[in-house]
């Protein structure tokens, strides 16, 4: 029988994240150009050492080279070491702040609490069956020539270390070969072990104890940061590390955060004291951190915009309940366009504007924030700045103020970065403006698209419908859309002359500045004594290091 | 509760076309999400209103779709008011499906819970409801003749008619489906409500006119004794002033408040029900209660399409049951109602109509004649093209000559007319691909991917879709020859050659006309470059492949080829994960759709590979389809294997299993004849001209290569079957292997090596390689017939100490002579070369032999103080291949004695 039916809903609703599809552009393109093999959740350069000592290991044995038999050789082990970490109690795992990252410790740290006699190495610490290794690390450590990652289809069925990690492997060994763990338990992980076998273990085996003098592997590692893998990654490593030290010589006596690393490598200032003003040696590199940082304020704006839409949205339609007219919203957009707001929050010389402003005129303002070197110090103190208006974005509760803000991140970025003579003039660095192109909004295509309104006369409620169309609602549902085999990921939909909102979580930040990972990867590596306390001793190796541009450690790569 | 209606599920079946009509189109949904289930759809059209679609494709860089008018086709439709019918209709050559309804192509429109729709189906078995498609071919032939819509998605429309004669029927009972080309609905409902009084009449919509006039006119003409209006509360648009109107004149009119199951569903879906006495009566379908859909028909209103059912009373109750409807009536005022104007519609001052692209000529055809002082330029995504030459200027015509290279995918173009400063720009169309979509009119549902067999440039989820057309292509088998003869292999039942095709039967083919069935044909025309006509699909893979070894350095990308490429970024890329529950969701997703993309490509590939081998192993269907095709598809399937377990997609297991019977039959083994060897010299000469063409020889050798590196993971049987036909291949003489053969097969897959490993090596390697097992045998076997070997261990005296050492007993045969022992240790130099201690002991004779390199000594002796005989010059046995492998892969010993 043919009878009219109703129709079913078939996508499932899901949290998703990354709603404007902008992370991966500095996560996937630009910083693995300017830090390669050092990511977010691969902070400490032990665990190279670590993981290439439990592969070698395992490669010694006489076991089936399956990922199986790799996986129960290696979690028991791995998860002795998270637990062990919890329960190192050198100085060095606490002088430099407290020691984060650890692989497992959201497990191992609780379990640890229980102040057990014993503990057991089956201990389900992650959920991974190769743990950190398989997580994390196994790529970042394979770039920089420690490992082949396994190739069956080559004869290769499990990963292994190369020649070059088996040297860093032997060195980690030797650290840890006369401890008790090594001797008689590691072989045998069906045994408990003792928490004083761990802690013996771990006061030589520990993350902070690469730092020491005389950690066997550190010179080994130096030489696989500074030097292993690809030529022109480990060049760019070696700047990067370079300039962190560089960073860190500058703010010695003040505590450093991921929030001031972002305004040092931006403004070179942090506004409250601190300044970086990179040498000659490091600034090409400093230059680059740089481009990343704007690329940063400038997916943040477009993110925040759509964080504003979607707290906006579900306010107006008592969370989500009915749709919006789209005209509705373009009101709200030209009301939140008022000068009086954003100077509220600010408590900095604004300009005056209306919707009706012109956007050259708004740029004419800002020029002289602006000027024709990207190696220059950007004024912070007392102006309206990226960070400032950022900050009008952190704030809650939600204003309408941050509808300007945003808009104005994106003018100053126009003011700072749009002169084709810039690009021109820094093309060997413009690839990181340019990434993202036109389905991830590249910077460079939006500072063309700037100029070009600006020259026909846009007004700024022209610019800020254009973003909101373009860099907010039709990204969202590009991305959205190609989300959606893995469910529903949308906040909002445009249908027909409606926006439909859906009640989730909307949430809006920049991507993580690799402070955290760069800032252990130059303490466990002994470069500096700290960087996130006041004090930032350099050792000798680290002044070495910024000297000349590089170490004379060769014990790995110089054995090929 | 009656069963809501999946939409996109209902895409799916054995059905070849597809006709959407729609108002507005999300492409991008489209072909992520729905374009996926039409699996056996080759030709899609998709219809539109034209200025929705401008809208949609207002941006300079388009919409994020790929493969708009390549892969299907999308036309706006052109008619003075909105094109606003909604329908799906799915057609094959005995069978066909339609949904009628409200939604629009989107995800609201196919997957949210507010739309109706009403599905019909025609099969060899039902024609019951063919009134309904006769209905919508009506309507879209209207659509063409009016001129509503361009010729080359009125082409496609027709082919849909052409190869579904079922539609040719005459049908019987009630017109289901009605349209409004030439009676407005409201005319039709009266009709079909007759002149019974209507007790009650229900309306629901989301757009009212402004007035309520439709309302009114409806409430007029069927003078229903009770009105109920349902509105949803801030969403319907409506004016409340002019509905309290409305209602204030019934008398007895009540509006009440309706939402769907989910909260926040928008109820789009229109319907109006009519109880009469002892029935009712429902249109449902695109209509709004506005004057220009419901009370006009073309050109006066809109264009729509809906479902006119009667039943008896309790018939549509289902669709007021799945809504919650308010209990009282709705305070117009203060229920959020509010009328919302549709955006007028506004020409614009030029604009495309159409634009045909055939190989580097784009043929554009404005709807004005551009002003004398204008010139034309071609903008593509949003720039200028970078030297596109306008070759016409003729009328509303323009012809540009472009390189079409850089068109490759889906991108839309734009006109801009320049006269001094000043310029009019045209608004975004995409250009029919017009080769792509002739292709997809011969039966392939995605043209361009056979380009990429070369190179396998493929997304995961593009594999399968390959396959699916190479099926198409190839005369795989003799499946494959049946349904050219169209004739459904599976119809006989299994003793009549079922499902595996193993019995069919040759004597009921025609065989003078399939040799001109161009599925036939294009195997002789694969070979000619003589053709003035479009390539063949053949000829498209071939010349890909050829191409594949040619190919030379590209040159660097223009402004527009990196916009192109920024439009390939995939954004399901996420962001990088910053936490270890990120990172674990993330794992988990990702192996999920891994799994289900690997899953369906290794079956797919399984398939495809499986038929192919089926045929290349039938005598029957190579003497019926002769070298042509069996040497071409095996050019095809030899590079595909390759490349596919090159790049991950197919397990070596497998692949080289259909390599090895693959190989088996083109070249031949020690025991079996090669295809090739089989042909007299003619052909013989012809079918090696295209294999070496092709690179077939390259490729199998680069095959080989690739087994052997991976070899240690394979299975003991497939190892020794792959070292088998590496020593068959290495002597094969139309295989020829030299050694810039080996050369050019290790730059093939040099790009995807892993670092230190040496295919060379890995090559001698497995066709040294030998079990104990073998060695034994081989050793038996030139000490005589009859004879068995085994291994011992003892003690003996060696270099004047005691010393343990392995060696061999020979039993079985009475005789170890002197000959006996120089044979045996000649295999067994030829085996171990790299031995240092050989002994043999013949316990019968009680002879032992030995052959010690350390020493320097070869003797033969009779154990008890017998005979001693020295062996001198005993030199190693050898094969044909070993001295092929010692030519093309000299050892180091060899070069230094060489040397």
């Amino acid at each position: 029988v043919n009878t009219v039916q109703w129709t079913e809903a078939l996508y499932r609703p899901s949290g998703g994240q990354d709603h404007l599809g902008l992370g991966s552009v500095s996560s996937d393109r630009i910083l693995p150009l300017l830090a390669p093999g050092i990511n977010v959740l691969t902070p400490h350069p032990r665990y190279w050492s670590f993981y290439t000592f439990l592969l070698d290991e395992f490669w010694s044995r006489d076991l089936p080279r399956t990922r199986k038999a790799l996986s129960d050789f290696y979690l028991p082990r791995e998860c002795i070491f998270s637990i062990g970490a919890q329960l190192c109690d050198r100085p060095e795992h606490s002088s430099s702040g407290a020691y984060g990252q650890v692989i497992g410790s959201q497990k191992t740290a609780p379990l640890v609490a229980h102040d057990l006699a014993e503990y057991d190495p089956h201990f389900a610490y992650i959920g991974n069956d190769l743990g950190g290794y398989g997580y994390y690390y196994a790529a970042a450590i394979a770039s920089m020539g420690l490992i082949s990652p396994a190739i069956p289809a080559a004869g290769l069925p499990v990963d292994a270390p190369t020649p070059e990690g088996k040297i860093v492997a032997q060195a980690f060994r030797d650290a840890i070969s006369d401890t008790t763990y090594y001797r008689e338990y590691f072989n045998d992980d069906t045994r408990l072990v003792p928490v004083e076998v761990v802690r013996d273990y771990i006061r030589l085996a520990c993350l902070c104890q690469l730092r020491i003098d005389q950690a066997p592997d550190r010179s080994l590692l130096h030489d696989v940061y500074l030097h292993g893998g690809d030529l022109d990654a480990a060049e760019a490593r070696r700047e990067t590390l370079r300039m962190m030290v560089d960073l860190a010589v500058q703010t010695d006596g003040h505590p450093l955060t991921e929030d001031r690393f972002r305004r040092l490598v931006y403004f070179r200032a942090d506004g409250e004291g601190a300044v970086f003003q990179p040498s000659p040696a490091t600034v090409a590199t400093a230059r680059r951190w740089r481009l990343l940082q704007a690329r940063e304020y400038f997916s943040y704006a477009a993110l925040r915009l759509w964080r504003h839409v979607c707290l906006w949205g579900s306010g107006e339609t008592d969370g989500g309940r009915f749709g919006v007219p789209m005209g509705v919203l373009w009101s709200h957009v030209d009301a939140c366009l008022d000068s009086s707001s954003l100077a509220d929050v600010l408590h900095v010389d604004t300009p005056r504007f209306t919707g009706d402003t012109r956007i050259s005129e708004l740029l004419q303002w800002l020029d002289h924030l602006a000027t024709d070197d990207l190696d220059d110090p950007w004024q912070i103190d007392g102006v309206i700045n990226e960070h400032a208006l950022y900050r009008v974005g952190t704030a809650a509760p939600e204003r309408d103020a941050v509808v300007p803000a945003m808009l104005f991140i994106l003018l100053l970025l126009s003011a700072r970065l749009g002169s084709p003579a810039l690009a021109a003039r820094f093309e060997k660095d413009w690839d990181l403006v340019r990434f993202g192109g036109v389905r991830r909004l590249g910077l460079d295509r939006f500072l063309r698209h700037v100029r070009r309104r600006s020259m026909a006369g846009a007004t700024l409620r022209d610019m800020a419908r254009w973003i909101m169309q373009d860099y907010v609602l039709r990204q969202h549902d590009r991305v959205g859309a190609s989300k959606l085999r893995d469910g529903d990921t949308f906040r909002f939909r445009q249908v027909g002359d409606r926006l439909r909102f859906m009640r989730f979580d909307a949430p809006a930040g920049m991507n993580d500045s690799r402070f955290n990972a760069l800032g252990w990867s130059v303490v466990d590596l002994g470069l500096v004594e700290s960087i996130f306390g006041e004090s930032h001793g350099l050792t000798p190796v680290g002044r070495a290091l910024l000297e000349a541009g590089d170490l004379d450690e060769r014990g790995v790569t110089g054995a090929r | 509760m009656m069963e809501r209606i999946r939409v996109p599920d209902e895409l799916r079946g054995d059905l070849q076309h597809a006709v959407i009509c729609t108002f507005g189109a999300n492409l991008e949904f489209f072909e992520r999400d729905i374009w996926r289930h039409m699996t056996s759809v080759n030709n899609c059209v998709v219809l539109a209103d034209d200025r929705q679609l401008a809208e949609a494709w207002g941006n300079p860089e388009g919409v994020d779709a790929r493969h708009v008018n390549i892969s299907y086709v999308v036309a706006p439709i052109r008619n003075p008011w909105a094109a606003h019918a909604k329908l799906i209709l799915l057609t094959g050559p005995t069978r066909g499906r339609l949904l009628v309804g409200s939604g629009n192509l989107s995800m609201e429109g196919y997957a949210s819970q507010g739309e109706l729709f009403c599905k019909y189906e025609v099969s060899p078995e039902d024609v019951s409801a063919l009134g309904a498609f006769h209905a919508v071919k009506e309507f879209l032939e209207g659509l063409i003749s009016r001129g509503y819509i361009d010729q080359i998605a009125a082409r496609h429309v027709e082919q849909a008619w052409a190869d579904s004669p079922w539609i040719y029927s005459a049908a019987d009972g009630p017109r289901q489906v009605r349209h409004n080309l030439d009676m407005p609905f409201i005319e039709q409902l009266a009709e079909e409500v007759g002149d019974g009084p209507v007790h009650e009449l229900i309306v629901s919509a989301p757009f009212f006119d402004e007035a309520a006039g439709a309302l009114r006119q409806l409430v007029d003409r069927l003078n229903p004794a009770r009105l109920l209006v349902l509105v949803q509360p801030n969403e319907t648009s409506v004016a409340p002033h002019a509905l309290a109107e409305v209602l204030k004149d019934h008398g007895a009119a009540h509006v009440r408040s309706v939402e769907a199951e989910r909260q926040g569903t928008y109820l789009h879906a229109k319907f109006i029900l009519a109880h009469l006495e002892g029935r009712s009566v429902c249109l449902a379908g695109s209509p709004n209660l506005s004057t220009v859909a419901l009370s006009r028909s073309d050109p006066a209103g809109n264009l729509e399409l809906a479902n006119l059912h009667s039943g008896d009373p309790s018939s549509f109750s289902h669709i007021l049951d799945a809504l919650e409807i308010g209990e009282g009536d709705v305070d117009i005022g203060q229920a959020g109602l509010k009328f919302e104007p549709s955006p007028p519609r506004i020409a614009p001052p030029a604009s495309v109509l159409l634009a045909v692209l055939v190989g580097d000529i784009l043929t554009v055809e404005m709807s004005a004649q551009p002003p004398a002082d204008a010139t034309p330029v071609l903008l593509v995504a949003g720039s200028e093209f970078p030297d596109a030459e306008l070759l016409e200027m003729d009328g509303v015509g323009l012809r540009f000559r472009l390189d079409a290279a850089m068109l490759r995918g889906a991108v839309p173009i734009a006109i801009q007319l320049r006269a001094g400063d000043d310029f009019v720009e045209t608004p975004n169309v995409y250009p029919y691909h017009e080769e792509s979509l002739r292709r997809l009119l011969a039966g392939k549902r995605n043209p361009e991917i056979l380009r990429r067999t070369s190179d396998l440039d493929l997304q995961d989820d593009e594999i399968e879709q390959l396959l699916e057309e190479l099926d198409q292509v190839l005369l795989a088998n003799v499946e494959s020859v049946w349904r050219v003869a169209g004739k459904d292999p599976r119809s006989g039942g299994p003793e009549e050659g079922g499902e595996t095709g193993a019995n069919l039967r040759w004597d009921e083919l025609d065989w003078e006309n399939l040799r001109r069935h161009p599925r036939l044909a294009q195997y002789a025309s694969a070979r000619t470059s003589e053709s003035y006509l479009d390539p063949t699909d053949l000829q498209v893979i071939l010349t890909s492949i050829a191409q594949h070894f040619r190919r030379e350095e590209t040159p660097s990308p223009g402004k527009t080829h990196v916009l192109l490429d920024d439009l390939e970024e995939d954004l399901t890329a996420g962001t990088e994960p910053q936490t270890e529950e990120e990172r674990e969701e993330q794992e988990k997703a990702d192996e999920r759709r891994r799994l289900s993309i690997e899953t369906r490509n290794r079956m797919a590939l399984r398939r495809f590979a499986t038929r192919c081998i089926q045929g290349l192993s039938d005598e029957a269907f190579l003497d019926r389809v002769g070298p042509a095709v069996a040497v071409t598809n095996a050019i095809i399937l030899n590079h595909l294997l390759a490349l596919l377990v090159r790049r991950g997609w197919l397990d070596l297991e497998s692949a080289v299993a259909f390599q090895i019977d693959l190989w088996r039959f083109l070249w031949g083994t020690e025991s079996h004849e090669g295809y090739l060897a089989s042909l007299d010299q003619e052909e013989r000469d012809i079918e090696l001209a295209q294999i070496r063409e092709h690179a077939a020889d390259v490729m199998t050798v680069a095959g080989l290569l690739w087994a052997a590196i991976g070899s240690e993971e394979l299975s003991i049987e497939s190892r020794r079957g792959l070292r088998d036909t590496t020593r068959a291949l290495l002597v094969i003489p139309e295989l020829a292997l030299t050694s810039s053969l080996l050369d050019a097969a290790v730059a093939e897959i040099e790009p995807e090596l892993p670092p230190h490993v040496e295919p060379r090596d890995a090559l001698r390697a497995l066709a040294e390689e030998t079990s104990e097992y073998e060695r034994l045998g081989a050793l038996a076997e030139a000490a005589g017939a009859g004879a068995s070997a085994h291994l011992e261990h003892a003690v003996v005296m060696r270099g004047g100490r005691q010393e343990g050492v392995e060696f061999v007993a020979l039993d079985g045969t009475s005789d170890f002579g002197q000959d006996v022992a120089r044979r045996v240790f000649e295999e067994w130099l030829m085996i171990e070369p790299n031995r240092i201690y050989y002994r043999i002991d013949h316990p019968t004779s009680r002879s032992v032999a030995v052959f010690d390199r350390a020493l320097n000594e070869c003797w033969w002796a009779q154990k008890g103080g017998g005979d001693v005989a020295d062996l001198s010059a005993v030199t190693p046995a050898t094969r044909p291949w070993r001295e092929v492998l010692d030519t093309v892969l000299p050892t180091e010993r060899q070069q230094a004695r060489s040397a």
